[in-house]
């Protein structure tokens, strides 16, 4: 098999034009797909038998909460490429999963509270899931933060790198909280293996997930598109991408 | 669909709140992302619009030195 294209994707001129002949398309069916199921899960499916219609948040809940993990993941591997390889469009990568990880984070959180009151009773508790989930969205702010705070563009790389890796420790600790200890967030209704969803509810779930996921693809693209012409503006490539938009006077130099 | 008037579908019984709020919110982080993404955009192509128009107004000069009288027009 030939794995040529993915040495070029590391190329942030080739990854430029990658991403903007193709994200179009990505966003399009994301954002439809979205449509789709939230219609589907706000309006056509039947009310939960314990929670009622509350139980719809799960459409919106479970992607983000989901994204929020996953995200934190694909950043800490993209921090770990570019402290180890040097490869500079992984640092770029890691600096766009963090805001979107971020938001998702949040997300979650808030959507999470809003959901907790009508069934718990209550917004919020210190329990191992929701305490762990707060973590993680501290340590998406710490990535954000020490971007901004050190000056130099390769030492605050390489500080997010590693404060990417040492977060990866509270990954396990999310998805597990629910087994290791007493919580009154509920346990995992979606394994590998099995679902304790009914499946008129399962499907435009599912569609939710994937959905939420594909606009996070398309989201990233996005942020990498703006990072990479910020780190490339002195080249001629970067100016044609201008002149191409504005019709502006052709490169001279 | 499972309501039978928009109505029941906004209010949901008493959850209605609860569901539309947390809709609403995750429509405007889609949206927030999106003028975020619009604003960054403006300002790295403002960024390389300055440097790139800049750097067509130095003219390098050759590096020879003579008098204007030797110089043939």
């Amino acid at each position: 098999m030939n794995f040529s294209f993915l040495h070029k994707l590391s190329s942030p001129r080739y990854f430029y034009y990658f991403s903007i002949t193709y994200n179009p398309w990505i966003f399009y069916i994301s954002l439809l797909g979205i449509s789709i199921s939230l219609t589907w899960g706000l309006a056509f499916t039947a009310p939960d038998y314990l929670q009622g219609n509350s139980y719809r948040i799960i459409f919106m809940h479970v992607p983000v909460a989901s994204l929020a993990l996953s995200t934190y993941m694909a950043m800490a591997i993209a921090g770990t490429m570019g402290y180890i390889w040097r490869i500079k469009l992984a640092f770029l990568a890691s600096k766009s999963l963090a805001i979107i990880g971020f938001s998702w984070c949040t997300l979650a959180l808030i959507s999470g509270a809003i959901w907790g009151k009508p069934t718990w009773g209550t917004w919020w508790v210190w329990d191992a899931r929701l305490t762990s989930m707060f973590i993680l969205a501290f340590l998406y702010l710490g990535q954000i933060i020490l971007r901004y705070t050190i000056q130099n563009t390769e030492t605050a790389h390489r500080a997010c790198a590693l404060l990417g890796i040492v977060g990866l420790v509270n990954l396990p600790i999310i998805k597990y909280s629910v087994e290791w200890w007493n919580t009154l967030h509920q346990g995992a209704s979606i394994t590998l293996t099995s679902t304790s969803i009914a499946p008129e509810m399962l499907h435009p779930l599912l569609c939710a997930i994937a959905s939420f996921y594909l606009i996070t693809v398309s989201l990233f693209f996005y942020y990498m598109q703006c990072e990479i012409l910020k780190t490339e503006y002195q080249t001629t490539w970067a100016y044609k991408v201008l002149a191409s938009k504005n019709t502006m006077t052709p490169i001279s130099h | 669909m499972y309501f039978e008037t928009g109505y029941e579908l906004l209010l949901m019984g008493k959850h209605g709140i609860y569901v539309w709020s947390v809709t609403l919110i995750t429509i405007s982080t889609l949206l927030f992302h999106g003028w975020y993404l619009h604003y960054m955009k403006r300002k790295v192509m403002k960024k390389i619009k300055k440097y790139h128009l800049n750097a067509q107004k130095q003219k390098p000069i050759p590096p020879t030195f003579m008098p204007a009288s030797q110089v043939k027009s």
